[in-house]
């Protein structure tokens, strides 16, 4: 690998051909670039029919591509070498249900060139790690989707990985299985593996990932850290125990013209003000502190990822 | 390497998961374990079987004709035991007209009858027969069951008819089940024990393996490849570093794996049943695993790519039952096309009258060449006519399979001369009957005579004499000495085989009996000095004609190819031919019959005709690969490579302008100057639609597909080893001894492996372009 880039999309395009007779031309991927850098927990967003699983496969090789490059770990997508360390969970997976959860592993493990030794000697700790210690030796056909989810996880994590490219890991999971895959992937990204993930549960994304980027009719609406993202411009934002009178002028005299003023019960007040002058906010501070105004919480505002999301995803929607 | 055992593994895993396939074996066990208690017993032979029969009414004449004499006789008495209701039975059945196939069974069934009749034997009546002194304590003998009584009656009959009954086994084979034994015999001595059990186990592999077993591997292996290209599994299984072809080989392999476990467990089980409970041991048995293996692989590659294209299983198993089908179809259709149209108007014989040319097609129809023929054009029309009719055109090729006809220009009379073998009793050669037709008759056929003993070939000197060549003797036919009524003519034409209707003295001896002739058997004229070169059981003689016009050995040849093999054999002036059955060629001087060269143009090929051209000059080779080699003496020089059509070809000749004439497939026969191989004419037919349908459609697409059925041939020649498969495509032997015809082994095989390879090529082209 030449630099501290996992995965390199370069103009990547994707087009089928729907139809037998007159064939029609879906560009599910049209011109996407964007890095993954390496030890990250990359989240991939976007509504459906964006081109996400599609992006996914191609770094895979499961799907060819029109146009663009795209490398993963150093080779070229699909290259056999580059997917000998990778791990992947695809969404819906189908594991034959013939196999038990140690027979699984096993047929995955040997399939990533493990011996059955050596995933005989990881097998236990994997499935305790996923909480499926107890339920090697029974049969997948037993097994709920939300455990099918978790052995899925394993099998990913299986070959100790560089990359893992997870596609709705949580989907059909419990809350308290979901913060445990959470736990499980921050402790992955501790251990240097790079993580990228595809989820619809923004909410998840924004608690496990450190950067993402938003697809949306098969190109890039945004990449950027999550932090980045969800930062609503100079919005600042105070909690405030006194009179909302008192609080409203101080404002106005320290030159806020339109401040938003929310009096909640029991004379809590929030306020929302936008200012790019710090001296502006300290003289507020003072201003309120010699008025006997509690400040209880003072914090630059900032969107939900949702909120980014779909602000991202409406203006796609309108170019 | 490991992810692909990791596949295979996990096929094998999933078949042993299979419910189907513990049904399966469970049923296979059931079967073995049904058919474990069945055994072959030999027991004695109490009864008369049709072939033992040579001349059952000529028994039951002489029976009748002695119960009417005082003097005591086997037949008097065997008359006088029978009840009057039984010898009108009988003589109702010998006096009737019809000795079709079923009145015959119903004397045997008579005779039968008779041997458990225990006033069988007298002693008075069989005063006069010579019994060995083992038959002679038995014929006295009184602590009898019926069995042994009936064995021995048996035998005693065959003492006192020795002409009309020849006893091949004095014991046969009884089929026991647990502690019940079968009435009814298998008429076998226990030496054909080994053949029938082969027999048995072949039609049982083609029942249970070649159809049930392959429909329900196919059955349950058809959701293999399916399933492992559904969305969910394929995606998982392509994000590991493994090649796509290989999976899908890998998968496909899996599925063969189900089929080879319970093949594998029938012939096992099969092998060490029939080798434990009938002692015979067939290693060969085993080989049906890998072929039988082979032939599902055929269909479960249309299976397996059918479910990587479209990922459905019932389609799968859908298009893998109307590929089978079609496969059925195309064959049947060929087959039925060959057999009725293509095959009956094929040429085996080509016999030049001068400038013209006449053929004889698989029909053993007399064709010339008629440039306007019935139905408008230029074309081959029957001449030289049965006028007795025979069978129908339709059924004549099978009902002459392995006779021979092969009709000779006598240029000196214009007429067309031919042998026509003459059905005996029972079945048995009896005689031959010459043919003749004249040119001035429309060539209209007439029967000249019947030979004293049968003969195999004709031939006509420069001199304009009919010669006859059979074992036994020699005959000029010296024509009609006896001028018979029509009465006479139509009696002779019907029961000439039945009845002795020669009229001798047209035939005279040119060679008194003798024995050392025997089969294999071949013999060829020089035209010009009416020499004949006789080939007999391995031994090479010339005979030449004395001036009284009687035959004489001039020169012996010994140990004559190998094994004493069946061969043709040709004689020109300065040389004889003889190409024996493992295709070598050897050449002899005339006068000395010292070998002066030999060659191998054919590998392993049996020869089928040979010919010398009458100058001497040319010499020429026939084989049964329809290839032919052709040997230039003057320069010592092989021409083969020069005849076009090489593998097409069914007959040749040499004309008496040492032209060499060659039919082919297509029933044309062309003249070639044999030195340059220019074409001199040609006689070509044009195609009608049925046969231009099959040569342009119906083959090639034959040719395309598998042959999967040509796989149960080789079961078959496998297991019963030294037995002749006889291609239903090839005109018969025309050897007088019959020639094994061992199967082509390997272009089945080939012919399969190349369509599993195009499939499958097909598939993995396919699965690795795919996007999933």
């Amino acid at each position: 690998m030449s630099d501290n880039r996992v995965i390199q999309i370069e103009n990547l395009k994707k087009t089928f051909r729907e139809g037998i007779f007159r064939r029609r031309q879906v560009h599910a991927l049209n011109g996407v670039s964007f890095d993954v850098p390496r030890g990250s927990i990359f989240g991939l967003l976007g509504p459906n029919g964006a081109g996400k699983t599609t992006l996914i496969k191609i770094l895979l090789g499961i799907v060819r591509r029109s146009e663009g490059d795209a490398s993963v770990l150093g080779y070229r997508a699909g290259h056999r070498r580059a997917r000998e360390h990778i791990g992947y969970l695809p969404e819906n997976h189908r594991i034959p249900r013939h196999l038990t959860g140690n027979s699984a592993l096993e047929y995955y493990g040997c399939l990533s060139n493990m011996s059955v030794k050596e995933v005989k000697q990881r097998r236990g700790g994997l499935l305790k790690t996923v909480g499926l210690e107890e339920w090697g030796d029974t049969s997948v056909s037993n097994y709920s989707k939300g455990m099918l989810q978790r052995l899925g996880l394993a099998q990913a994590m299986l070959h100790e990985p560089d990359l893992i490219i997870l596609d709705e890991p949580t989907d059909g999971v419990d809350p308290v299985g979901r913060a445990e895959i959470r736990a499980v992937l921050k402790g992955l990204q501790q251990r240097g593996t790079t993580i990228f993930l595809n989820s619809h549960l923004l909410q998840e994304v924004e608690l496990t990932c450190d950067r993402v980027a938003v697809l949306a009719k098969g190109q890039v609406r945004a990449v950027a850290d999550v932090t980045e993202l969800t930062k609503a411009g100079n919005d600042v934002r105070m909690r405030l125990a006194g009179a909302p009178e008192d609080i409203l002028q101080t404002l106005q005299n320290v030159g806020i013209t339109e401040p938003r003023i929310h009096a909640a019960p029991e004379g809590i007040v929030d306020v929302r003000f936008s200012t790019t002058c710090q001296d502006q906010v300290n003289q507020i501070v003072d201003t309120l502190r010699s008025q006997s105004v509690s400040i209880l919480s003072l914090e630059p505002n900032r969107n939900s990822l949702e909120e980014a999301f779909l602000a991202l995803v409406r203006e796609s929607a309108n170019s | 390497m490991r992810p692909y055992l990791a596949v295979l593994k996990d096929s094998f895993r999933e078949a042993f998961a299979s419910r189907v396939l513990w049904l399966t074996l469970g049923l296979i066990a059931l079967f073995l374990f049904s058919i474990a208690p069945l055994s072959l017993a030999p027991g004695l032979a109490t009864e008369l079987e049709s072939d033992e029969i040579i001349d059952g009414y000529g028994l039951v004449e002489e029976m009748m004709e002695a119960a009417d004499l005082n003097d005591p006789s086997v037949g008097k008495h065997l008359w006088s035991i029978l009840s009057p209701s039984e010898q009108e039975r009988i003589r109702e059945t010998v006096t009737g007209a019809d000795r079709s196939r079923p009145r015959r069974g119903r004397m045997r069934g008579e005779l039968n009858s008779l041997l458990t009749n225990p006033q069988f034997y007298d002693a008075q009546a069989w005063q006069g027969v010579k019994l060995n002194d083992e038959l002679s304590a038995l014929a006295v003998r009184a602590d009898f069951d019926a069995a042994e009584q009936a064995a021995r009656n048996r035998r005693l009959l065959a003492a006192a008819f020795p002409k009309q009954i020849k006893l091949d086994r004095s014991e046969v084979m009884f089929l026991s089940y647990f502690s019940w034994k079968f009435d009814a015999p298998i008429p076998i001595s226990p030496d054909q024990k080994i053949k029938l059990v082969n027999e048995m186990v072949v039609a049982t592999c083609a029942v249970l393996l070649g159809f049930f077993g392959i429909f329900i591997s196919i059955l349950v292996t058809a959701s293999l490849v399916p399933r492992t290209f559904e969305a969910g599994e394929i995606s998982l299984l392509l994000s590991k570093p493994v090649s796509r072809p290989l999976l899908f080989l890998t998968r496909f392999l899996g599925g063969c794996a189900f089929t080879f476990v319970n093949a594998a467990f029938l012939m096992v089980g099969l092998w060490l049943l029939v080798g434990l409970r009938f002692e015979v041991w067939i290693p060969r048995l085993l080989l049906c695993i890998p072929i039988y293996l082979f032939l599902f692989m055929i269909y479960y590659a249309v299976s397996a790519t059918t479910g990587a294209v479209w990922r459905n299983a019932i389609l799968s198993i859908c298009l893998t039952l109307v590929f089978w089908f079609a496969l059925f179809l195309i064959a049947t259709a060929r087959e039925s096309v060959e057999q009725l149209v293509i095959a009956p108007n094929r040429l085996s014989e080509i016999v030049p009258i001068g400038d013209d040319v006449l053929a004889v097609n698989e029909s053993l129809e007399v064709l010339h060449w008629s440039e306007t023929t019935p139905t408008g054009g230029p074309g081959w029309s029957e001449v030289f006519r049965d006028s007795g009719g025979g069978p129908p055109r339709i059924a004549r090729r099978f009902a002459y399979a392995g006779s021979q006809f092969r009709p000779t220009y006598d240029p000196i009379g214009d007429r067309i001369l031919a042998l026509e073998a003459l059905p005996g009793r029972f079945g048995s050669r009896s005689s031959s009957r010459l043919l003749m037709g004249q040119r001035q008759d429309d060539w209209q056929r007439e029967s000249a005579g019947q030979a004293p003993t049968p003969v195999h070939s004709l031939f006509v000197d420069s001199k304009g004499r009919v010669i006859l060549v059979g074992l036994d003797h020699i005959y000029e036919f010296t024509g009609q000495s006896v001028q018979m009524s029509d009465a006479q003519k139509w009696i002779a034409d019907k029961l000439s085989g039945f009845i002795k209707m020669g009229n001798d003295d047209a035939f005279r001896e040119l060679r008194p009996k003798l024995d050392d002739w025997k089969l294999p058997f071949a013999v060829d004229m020089d035209a010009t000095t009416g020499r004949l070169a006789v080939y007999s059981n391995g031994n090479l003689s010339v005979l030449a004609s004395n001036e009284d016009g009687t035959y004489t050995v001039v020169a012996e040849q010994e140990a004559v190819g190998e094994d004493k093999s069946s061969a043709v054999v040709a004689i020109s002036v300065q040389r004889v031919l003889v190409a024996v059955e493992s295709g070598e060629v050897i050449l002899f001087d005339s006068e000395t019959l010292n070998e002066v060269n030999h060659f191998q143009p054919f590998n392993e090929e049996s020869p089928n005709r040979a010919v010398a051209s009458p100058d001497g000059r040319f010499l020429a080779v026939l084989g049964s690969n329809k290839h032919a080699w052709l040997y230039d003496t003057k320069q010592d020089r092989d021409l083969s490579s020069t005849i076009p059509g090489q593998g097409d070809l069914l007959a040749l000749c040499f004309n008496s302008g040492n032209e060499l004439i060659i039919a082919d497939r297509t029933a044309r026969v062309r003249v070639f100057d044999p030195e340059t191989m220019q074409r001199r004419t040609e006689f070509a037919p044009p195609l009608d639609i049925t046969e231009l349908t099959y040569r342009y459609l119906i083959n090639p697409v034959y040719t395309i597909l598998p042959k999967p059925a040509e796989l149960n041939r080789i079961v078959n020649y496998l297991l019963t080893e030294n037995e002749s498969v006889i291609d239903p495509n090839e005109s018969a032997p025309r050897d007088v001894s019959q020639q094994k015809k061992h199967p082509d082994l390997w272009t089945p095989l080939w012919s399969n492996l190349a369509f599993l390879v195009v499939i499958l090529g097909y598939a993995c082209w396919h699965v690795s372009r795919r996007d999933y």
